[in-house]
């Protein structure tokens, strides 16, 4: 059934219809330039084996990863109340329709 | 001037088998055929509500949600206890931005279909958008 399209149509989903982004500014962020900090002020202790800017870096891309991944998950959560919707209308219009007189 | 009935006697299987058609062509956007189907389904059967829902179903698949809450009434006064009428009525309500009324609509559905085979699941799922804010 194209219900879901249907539906996709004409809900307003103002969650789905914005695009995925990605917060760069936050708490996590401050958290992430302090923890950055502290590897590069440790940087000389530990003989240059943690390089400051680059755990500064994938501490970022992984917060991003995870945000990404809860609004996918959030999405993915509307589009399974979307199609739960248009299964139970059919279902009920099939067993309408089989009952008919 | 009435037309004079035709000696053609239509069975239940064939009249199942024509709304099944006309939801089939609904859903393949197909929607004036499906619409000359449902209109000419009408005389034939009993329950005039399901044809009458399945043109509603037309009009809020093209937005025109003021025609549909027209025909999804008119089901709800010829079955006025068939839960799938309301819970038409209700999204339809939803998306004509009349909240309060969308409400009562699904909560009759609900009441109405406590099981939910006959479209009490859909009015509380439905019940659930309109919770989340997404209606």
């Amino acid at each position: 059934m194209s219900g879901i399209g249907n539906i996709a149509n004409n809900f307003d989903f103002r969650t789905l219809s914005q695009p995925i982004t990605v917060e760069k500014e936050g708490g996590w962020k401050k958290f992430g330039r302090i923890l950055g900090g502290v590897a590069s002020a440790a940087a000389p202790f530990t003989g240059g084996v943690l390089n400051g800017a680059g755990v500064d870096s994938n501490f970022n891309r992984q917060l991003e990863l995870i945000q990404l991944q809860e609004q996918i998950q959030q999405q993915t959560q509307i589009i399974n109340t979307v199609s739960n919707v248009s299964k139970s209308k059919h279902e009920a219009a099939m067993a309408a329709i089989r009952n008919m007189k | 001037m009435s037309r004079p009935s035709l000696p053609v006697t239509v069975s239940p299987e064939e009249k199942r088998f024509l709304m099944e058609c006309a939801f089939a062509l609904r859903d393949a956007r197909r929607e004036e055929e499906s619409a000359a189907v449902f209109r000419g389904v009408l005389p034939l059967v009993d329950d005039k509500h399901l044809p009458l829902i399945g043109l509603g179903t037309i009009e809020f698949f093209g937005g025109r949600f003021d025609a549909a809450i027209e025909q999804f009434e008119e089901a709800t006064r010829m079955a006025p206890t068939f839960a799938l009428g309301y819970a038409h009525l209700g999204e339809a309500l939803a998306f004509a931005r009349q909240q309060e009324e969308a409400e009562l609509a699904l909560r009759k559905a609900s009441d109405l279909d406590p099981v939910g085979a006959e479209g009490g699941e859909m009015a509380r799922t439905l019940q659930k958008f309109l919770a989340y804010g997404l209606l």
